[in-house]
Formats: C-alpha cells, sequence, structure tokens
C-alpha cells in the first residue's frame, strides 16, 4: 500500500502538534528531576555519606541539592510564604540554640555566649521574616526540631553540640543563596540577602570552635552554594 | 508525488539507527554534565538544558572538554570549541540577558575583587616585615586565591552582559585608601584593614542587589558576598578583641561603595 504525501504532511503535521504542546510544559514537568544534581549521584547511590556531625543535617535535608524544592516546583512560592518558611527555620534555630544550652553539655562560657547571641539574632531574623510573610502565627518548624532533637539528645561533646548548630547555620545559608535567586519583592530581598551573611558568620564562628581546616568544604568555600538547603517539602513551614 | 512504503520504511530504518547511535553518547555527555561535573554551578547545567539546546553554550561549560569531542562526534559535525574555566561559568549563566547597570556593577565588582588581590598579596609579600603569624598568612594566601576567582566570575559575567572585562584594581579604591595602606605596620593592623575591606565588599554586593535586573543575578553576586562575610569571621577571631561574633543580626549596607567607585 502507497501512502500519499499529502497523507504524509497530514501525519507529520500531527506529529509536530503534539510535539510543541509537549514542549510547552516541558521545562515545568521535568524541573525537578532536571535540576536534581549536587553531589554526585553515583556516590549518593553508592551510600558514601558525609560523616560528620555537622553534615548529619544536610545529608537529611535536600539529599541531591535541588535547585527548586519539590514542593516548590509544582506551584510558584510567593515571596511571603519564602519570608514565612524562612521565619519557621529561624525560629527552630532559636529552640535548637535554647536546647542546646539547657543541654548542659556545653561548658565553656565563650560558646555559651556565642549561642545565647546567635540565638538572639535568629530570634530578630524569625521575627523579621515573620512581618513579611504570609502566617503571623508561624511557629519553630516542627520538621527541623525533629531532625535536631534528637541529634542534640545522642550528643556526647561539647563539639557534637557544636557540630550540629554548624550544620544548621551552613543550612540556613544555603537556604537563603536559594531563595535570592526567586526573590522579587525588594523587601524579601534586603531581608534575606542581610540574614545569609550573618548565617555564614556563625558558620564560621562555630567551624572555628571545630577547629575546621581553611580548606574545607562548606567551612571556606570560594563562593556560597545552595549544598544542603533545606527543602520545604521535607520542612514545611507550618 | 506518492511515496513507496518500502522507502518511508527504509528512510525510518536509517533515522532510527542514527538516533540509536548517538543516544548513548548523548546519555553519556548528560550524566557527565549533571553528575561527574562538579565545577559547573547548577544555574548554569540548567540554562542548557532549558534555555533552549544550543552546542555552542553547551561546550562553554567548564569540565566539557573531555566531553567535546564526544557531544562532537554525537552531533556529527566538526566546530570548535569555546574553552570556559571554571570561575567563568560560575557567573555567566546568571549574566545572561543583562543590562549595562548590570555590566558596571559585575566590571565594578571585578576591579574591587582585583583591589582585595593586590592588598593580600603585599600582606604576603610583606609577612615578615609585618610580623604576620603563619595563620594569618595561611588565611591570607587562601583569602588572596579565592578574590581571585571572585575577580574572574565577575568580569565573565561582565562579558557575558554585553561588557568588557576590568583586570585593574578599582582605581577609586587604590586611591582612597594607599595612605592606609602605606601606614600598616603591625600584624594587626593588617586584620583590622582587611576586616574593613572585606566588609565594604560584603556590603557591597548586598547592596546592589536591587540595582541588578534579576534574582539570578543577585543570587550570583551574594554567593560572593557570603564568602567575604566569611573572611569577616576569619579575620575578625584573630583581631585584638576578636570580632568574630557578627555585631548585628542584619548585616547593613552603610558601608557599600558608591557610584564612585564604579567603572
Amino acid at each position: 500500500m502507497e501512502i500519499s504525501e499529502r497523507e504524509l504532511r497530514r501525519m507529520v503535521a500531527d506529529i509536530d502538534d503534539q510535539h510543541r504542546a509537549a514542549m510547552d510544559t516541558f521545562t515545568e514537568d521535568n524541573r525537578a528531576v532536571i535540576f536534581e544534581t549536587g553531589p554526585s549521584r553515583r556516590k549518593f547511590l553508592a551510600g558514601v555519606g558525609a560523616g560528620s556531625a555537622a553534615l548529619v543535617i544536610g545529608s537529611a535535608v535536600l539529599p541531591v541539592g535541588r535547585f527548586v524544592p519539590r514542593a516548590w516546583s509544582q506551584t510558584a512560592p510567593s515571596d511571603g510564604d519564602i519570608a514565612t518558611f524562612a521565619a519557621s527555620v529561624e525560629y527552630a534555630a532559636v529552640a535548637a540554640y535554647q536546647a542546646a544550652a539547657k543541654s548542659g553539655k556545653v561548658k565553656t562560657k565563650a560558646i555559651l555566649d556565642a549561642a545565647t547571641a546567635f540565638a538572639g539574632q535568629h530570634q530578630q531574623h524569625g521575627d523579621a521574616f515573620k512581618a513579611a510573610g504570609t502566617n503571623p502565627n508561624i511557629a519553630a518548624n516542627k520538621a527541623v526540631l525533629d531532625m535536631v532533637t534528637p541529634q542534640l539528645t545522642a550528643a556526647k561533646t561539647e563539639n557534637d553540640v557544636v557540630a550540629i548548630a554548624y550544620g544548621l547555620e551552613n543550612a540556613a545559608a544555603a537556604t537563603y543563596i536559594f531563595a535570592l535567586g526567586v526573590l522579587t519583592n525588594e523587601a524579601a530581598y534586603n531581608a534575606v540577602a542581610s540574614v545569609m551573611p550573618v548565617e555564614a558568620q556563625h558558620a564560621v564562628a562555630l567551624g572555628l570552635v571545630l577547629g575546621k581546616p581553611l580548606d574545607e568544604k562548606g567551612f571556606l568555600p570560594a563562593f556560597e552554594t545552595q549544598d544542603g538547603a533545606l527543602d520545604p517539602a521535607k520542612f514545611p513551614a507550618a | 508525488m506518492d511515496i513507496s512504503k518500502d522507502e518511508l520504511r527504509r528512510q525510518l530504518r536509517d533515522l532510527d539507527a542514527e538516533h540509536r547511535e548517538v543516544m548513548p553518547k548523548w546519555r553519556d555527555s548528560l550524566m557527565r554534565l549533571l553528575v561527574d561535573d562538579k565545577e559547573t554551578p547548577t544555574e548554569a547545567k540548567a540554562d542548557v538544558l532549558l534555555g533552549g539546546f544550543n552546542r555552542r553554550r553547551f561546550m562553554r561549560l567548564t569540565g566539557m572538554a573531555a566531553v567535546g569531542g564526544t557531544v562532537l562526534a554525537a552531533c556529527g559535525e566538526d566546530e570548535k570549541t569555546e574553552g570556559g574555566s571554571a570561575s567563568e561559568t560560575t557567573a555567566t549563566t546568571a549574566a545572561a540577558g543583562g543590562n549595562k547597570t548590570d555590566q558596571t556593577i559585575a566590571r565594578t565588582a571585578a576591579s574591587l575583587e582585583v583591589f582585595a588581590v593586590a592588598v593580600y598579596d603585599k600582606a604576603i609579600m610583606n609577612a615578615a616585615a609585618l610580623k604576620i603569624s603563619d595563620p594569618i598568612a595561611k588565611a591570607a594566601t587562601l583569602f588572596k586565591a579565592q578574590h581571585d576567582e571572585h575577580a574572574k566570575a565577575f568580569n565573565a559575567a561582565a562579558v557575558q552582559l554585553g561588557g568588557q572585562p576590568y583586570t585593574d584594581p578599582n582605581p577609586t579604591a587604590a586611591k582612597a585608601f594607599e595612605a592606609q595602606i602605606a601606614a600598616l605596620k603591625t600584624e594587626q593592623d593588617v586584620l583590622k584593614f582587611a576586616f574593613a575591606l572585606e566588609q565594604i565588599a560584603a556590603q557591597t554586593y548586598q547592596g546592589v542587589g536591587m540595582k541588578l535586573s534579576t534574582p539570578m543575578l543577585r543570587q550570583t553576586a551574594m554567593t560572593v558576598g557570603g564568602v567575604e562575610a566569611r573572611h569577616m569571621a576569619i579575620l575578625g577571631h584573630f583581631i585584638k578583641p576578636p570580632m568574630t561574633v557578627p555585631e548585628k543580626a542584619f548585616q547593613p549596607t552603610e558601608k557599600a561603595v558608591d557610584t564612585t567607585f564604579y567603572v
């Protein structure tokens, strides 16, 4: 049986229409998959872990360093949503520092003083983000606390506790780097951009306590990254 | 004109054979890009995949040199590749589609970084005379290298934005701080001056945020700004009395450079 040229043209045109319709949503449909980069996938599948307590947080959050957290890949979050999420993370950090201080495991006065100062700054961060967010009743991120609390309980030494805080600060900094790539509102940008450097400094202060070598990744990188950014899908704000 | 079914089958079979020959190489290239390439930032990879596949842009990514031949073979054509450096790709994707202000800010940032490189270089060269201890010398060496990477990244962005790179120290900064630099006599002098410089840089990259035209450019600036803040914390640790803990909960921008520093 032969196929006429006209029939062939019609079939090709139909295929082209289907292709164009699919490509219209290709980006959004595949964003989470395509952006699923970060640590080598092969290494991740092979179960190569991070090893240190500080990275326990990182390994429990965005396991493959999502560029766009899955929860946000489906419906675009507003700047207010991002601020609310940030507030919940900050309040969780406050609670974590308070729990660390109360645990009795941190005995060095300078470290306790720094923890108190950092908790106070995170409280201010949380209040600022809450004011810019969509939920005036936002509280500490329960999922972050559910992750950190057992770690604090299991911590045996002062350094174990400090390492948990170190990981949390780096996770916060990474989360805000991600957020800066999507925020459009000036007030939201100013809030996040003024907080991220402070979390980075908190991380360095704690890293110095831990004796981190200068060339350790995550301690003094050449560029801030989104590695270990907190995933709102795993750590919902409310 | 009619096409015989046999002829159509033969052409489809030829197409399928070519497709099957190319796909393993394409898959390998994607694996190298998405999994093995540690240097190219996610944004750059995303741009390649989602910003309209373009072989020239694909070849520009870091670490693709080894893949270059594979991709070229897969595409079946011979084309010169454009090599890219690690620092170049740090900012190039974010830089696509920017405007004149973006260019100026990128160039200015590069010039400030080059200035920082010069300052650290001077401290390192005069370490003995300034009695700079080993740990601080090590930090200075690291910071110098990182500022060099920052400069390259900002210049790459400037070029991507359609501007020209700027590879000299910022002239306004050089003039403004010339006397202070000449007066540095001790390790503490150097630490305090370097701290102030890092603070200026950190606040500048935060401060220019809303002057930049896209969130991606702002994010790129802050990937550097955050590191300058980390430098501050390290330097502050060595300053007497220590200044490791940030004074304020929110980093201000009062020390950001103004437009007189623009190049």
